[in-house]
């Protein structure tokens, strides 16, 4: 597994949702967690902090995970920036989309901490 | 021709090459792969290689289907891509010959077999696998997760009331297609985690639904937007329901008769083919932000949409914000009025005037300073916008329109204007039944208004400014105005009046707020249950506010609402009777004078009253009322308070002004909550105690007695 303190930021709109995402990554031992609210926001974390990872959910006001996406790969500071996707049950297309536009992988909610661990040591792992 | 045969080459080559890397689970190189077959096919199409485009679109596939992991056989998917791009390769070097056919058919058949079973399990299968197999989460122990929830949704549903009711008036509009579908989306998402199925499953059928509008298959009807207010009120039980001790099971939800509704809608989509091709998400906003630069055909529709999208982006920039447990925060504001009250002790001191030192008399200054600040900071922590308030009557109309055939548009203006937090619910019901007011009694219906050469649709304003110390809300309809002589009538028969001949037309007016009093002819499902414009009246005297009302017949009605700027501070006039001081809210005093000997009348020999101009006002003695000596035995040499309350005026008899006083209201406790007459309580500047008055009650203890 990667280094428990890398710093993961974590994007999704919904409050609750932020928190279920973060509860999960503390049970699997990450603590350094920042948080947006929006691709915009995130953004601007970005621009502020050295993020190491990024947990960003699809489906955003004002700017999506798959626009975020396409900023971050198309940028020279982070285009190697480990990234998951969160996406819907059943949007087989959003997946696919992510992965062309370079998604390190992808989870899809309902998860497990199971899952998601999964996840982030094969993006990780991999390096 | 020859180009594209030579960069097609290079890219299946860089494909082979690729292919011998690749472990089945590295998303980042199917990824890759995913592009490069597009952009082979992409070019092979362009040049009309009709079997390379055949190959290539297959084995894309296979690799989405390895992205996706539903792959049967990953090591023969695998295996099928290897050979498949060996095919292609064969292709493009030996183009003139034909392949070995065993090779090509053997390819295919094996795609085909392997895409026969591996067809996508569409939208509704993979949930269920999904959840069934989670393992257990720490999660639903948290509490706060819930808690969490629930108010999130909440705020969520409510904001999206207004983005429905938007879309009714412009159901093309993506951007209010695309907040309902992320409600309810997330709500969805989120239930899924909390196993809370029945929400997850509700919502993931309005979803679908939603999702189907957005992608164009589906058109936004009245019908649909009935439905989805109607999905959102359910959800919002349901959600509420969790509040409840112990999670009550949902099962007293009928969820299954809206999913009914929800197959009824969908299957209604008209078999035609689709408006437009299936879009995702991005490419609604993108087409959205193309509309305006390239092209030139731009509808002055598109405009309007555009124009609005840009100032809802302004509006929803989302500021820093921290929730704070309401009992913290009151507790916190009622500290800072003890610290207040402590300075001005402080200040006050007698001894403090024998001390002779600038240093300290400096920092009493600068100490004064900071605390009235942080006062005023922390009662600005009360204030909230009554933009919530507000939208939500949006919805309270719309319902009232579609029950009675009429047509009203609700115009908001001053959604900004802060009110006390306290106050928000407690104007809640009393707004909800002045809309139904305007649009039941006010607006005609379409018919009527266009034969009176008025617009079909009516018009109703909602607004709200701060004005002195007081917060204004005022609802102004275009309707027909109150209709006087039956009002009189009405009043008459109900026995409210019985002289009327010296009524203004203002006070005919106000008569609609007298208790029992209701003028509708048909009683309909909304307005006219018995329930009066007393209520309404009521509430804002509780509020320690005073509703106003002007009409033009035929033109319309506006009703200006007052209530205070906040419900911890009251404005109002300090009175000593006896020994006691006393509070009298400023918005119930009319006025106060020195009454001359001979106009005290005791009628009966029992009850005073004093002439006031043209009318005799009974006088209430507050030492009586309070059981204090009074300095001041008669009338003529007291003062008299005219103070008026449901409409009733009378005469508070004390013994001297003392000046006017914005006080910070503190609770008389629990004890002491049901004592008539009395509101609450203050702490003076001298540190003694002044009990603030509740005209209300004294008025009821007055006429009792």
């Amino acid at each position: 597994m990667p280094d428990a303190n890398m710093k993961i930021l974590v994007v999704d709109d919904f409050q609750t949702m932020r928190r279920i995402v973060k509860g999960v990554l503390k049970e699997l031992g990450f603590t350094n967690i920042v948080e947006a609210d929006n691709g915009v926001s995130a953004l601007e974390v970005l621009k502020e902090e050295k993020v190491d990872f990024i947990v960003s959910d699809w489906n955003m006001p004002e700017m999506t995970g798959i626009e975020l996406l396409k900023t971050v790969r198309a940028s020279e500071a982070w285009k190697d920036l480990p990234f998951l996707m969160v996406t819907a049950e059943g949007k087989s297309e959003q997946v696919l989309e992510a992965v062309k536009n370079r998604v390190n992988n992808y989870v899809i909610k309902p998860f497990t901490p199971a899952t998601l661990e999964e996840k982030i040591r094969k993006i990780f792992d991999g390096k | 021709m020859d180009d594209n045969a030579t960069k097609l080459a290079e890219a299946v080559d860089q494909l082979a090459l690729q292919m011998v890397m690749i472990e089945p689970d590295d998303l980042m190189a199917l990824g890759s792969l995913l592009r490069d077959f597009e952009s082979i096919e992409k070019i092979s199409l362009e040049s009309d290689f009709g079997p390379i485009v055949a190959v290539s679109g297959a084995l894309k596939k296979l690799v989405e289907k390895a992205i996706l992991n539903e792959l049967k056989d990953v090591q023969k998917g695998f295996d099928l891509l290897g050979r498949g791009i060996e095919l292609l390769q064969k292709y493009l070097s030996e183009p003139n010959e034909s392949q070995s056919p065993a090779d090509r058919d053997s390819f295919w058949k094996e795609m085909e077999s392997l895409e026969g079973i591996g067809k996508p399990a569409g939208f509704e299968a993979a949930p269920a696998t999904e959840s069934s197999s989670r393992e257990t989460f720490n999660l639903t122990e948290d509490g706060q997760v819930y808690t969490d929830f629930i108010s999130e949704a909440m705020e969520h549903l409510e904001a999206i009331e207004l983005s429905i009711i938007s879309l009714e008036q412009s159901p093309h509009d993506k951007e209010h297609i695309n907040t309902v579908f992320r409600a309810f989306h997330t709500i969805k998402g989120v239930s899924g985690f909390l196993n809370l199925q029945k929400i997850n499953k509700f919502s993931h059928a309005v979803e679908t639904l939603l999702d189907e509008a957005r992608n164009d298959r589906l058109a936004i009807t009245n019908e649909t937007i009935d439905f989805i207010l109607e999905a959102v009120d359910l959800l919002k039980n349901m959600i509420s329901d969790l509040k409840g001790p112990g999670r009550p099971d949902p099962s007293r939800f009928d969820i299954e008769s809206h999913l009914a509704k929800i197959k009824r809608l969908l299957e209604g989509i008209s078999l035609d083919e689709p408006i437009a091709g299936k879009q995702p998400l991005e490419g609604i906003v993108s087409t959205k932000v193309a509309v305006s630069g390239e092209d030139l055909s731009t509808t002055p529709k598109q405009a309007v949409d555009a124009l609005r999208e840009q100032r809802r982006g302004d509006s929803t920039g989302s500021g820093a914000t921290v929730k704070v447990d309401t009992q913290k925060l009151d507790n916190l504001i009622d500290m800072v009025g003890e610290l207040v009250i402590a300075q001005s002790l402080v200040q006050q001191n007698p001894v403090f005037s024998t001390i002779n030192d600038q240093k300290l008399s400096r920092d009493i200054s600068q100490l004064k300073r900071i605390t009235t600040e942080l006062q005023k900071t922390s009662m600005s922590l009360r204030m909230i916008p009554v933009r919530q308030t507000f939208q939500k009557m949006v919805r309270v109309v719309r319902d009232l329109c579609s029950k009675s055939g009429k047509k009203a548009e609700l115009v908001l203006s001053g959604e900004e204007t802060e009110i006390d937090r306290g106050m928000v619910d407690a104007l809640y019901d009393p707004l909800v039944h002045m809309m139904r007011n305007a649009v039941d009694h006010g607006i005609e219906a379409p018919a009527k208004r266009i034969e009176r050469g008025k617009a079909e649709t009516g018009r109703v304003d909602l607004r709200a400014y701060q004005k002195g110390g007081h917060i204004v809300i005022e609802i102004e309809d275009d309707g027909q105005g109150l209709d006087r002589a039956r009002i009189l009538h009405k009043a008459r028969e109900k026995g409210l009046v019985s002289n009327d001949n010296g009524l203004g037309e203002h006070q005919i007016d106000n008569l609609i707020f007298e208790p029992g009093f209701s003028t509708a002819e048909k009683v309909t499902d909304v307005s006219g249950r018995g329930v009066g414009m007393d209520v309404v009246k009521q509430a804002f005297e509780k509020l320690k506010g005073k509703v106003e009302i002007f009409s033009t017949e035929g033109a319309g009605c506006r009703f200006v609402m007052l209530v205070p700027l906040t419900l911890a501070i009251v404005d109002g006039i300090q009175v000593r009777v006896g020994e006691e001081q006393y509070i009298i809210p400023a918005v119930f005093i009319k006025e106060t004078l020195r009454p001359a000997q001979e106009d005290i009348v005791k009628i009966h020999n029992k009850e005073e009253v004093v002439r006031v101009r043209n009318s005799l006002l009974p006088i209430v003695r507050l030492h009586n009322l309070f059981r204090v000596v009074p300095q001041k035995k008669n009338p003529w040499e007291a003062l008299i308070v005219v103070a008026e309350c449901n409409g009733q005026q009378k005469g508070l008899m004390i013994d001297d002004l003392i000046g006017k006083q914005e006080v910070v209201i503190k609770n008389l406790g629990e004890t002491l909550e049901s004592v008539k007459g009395l509101s609450g309580a203050t702490i003076l500047g001298d540190g003694r105690v002044g009990l603030i008055l509740d005209v209300h009650g004294v008025f009821e203890i007055a006429t009792a007695a």
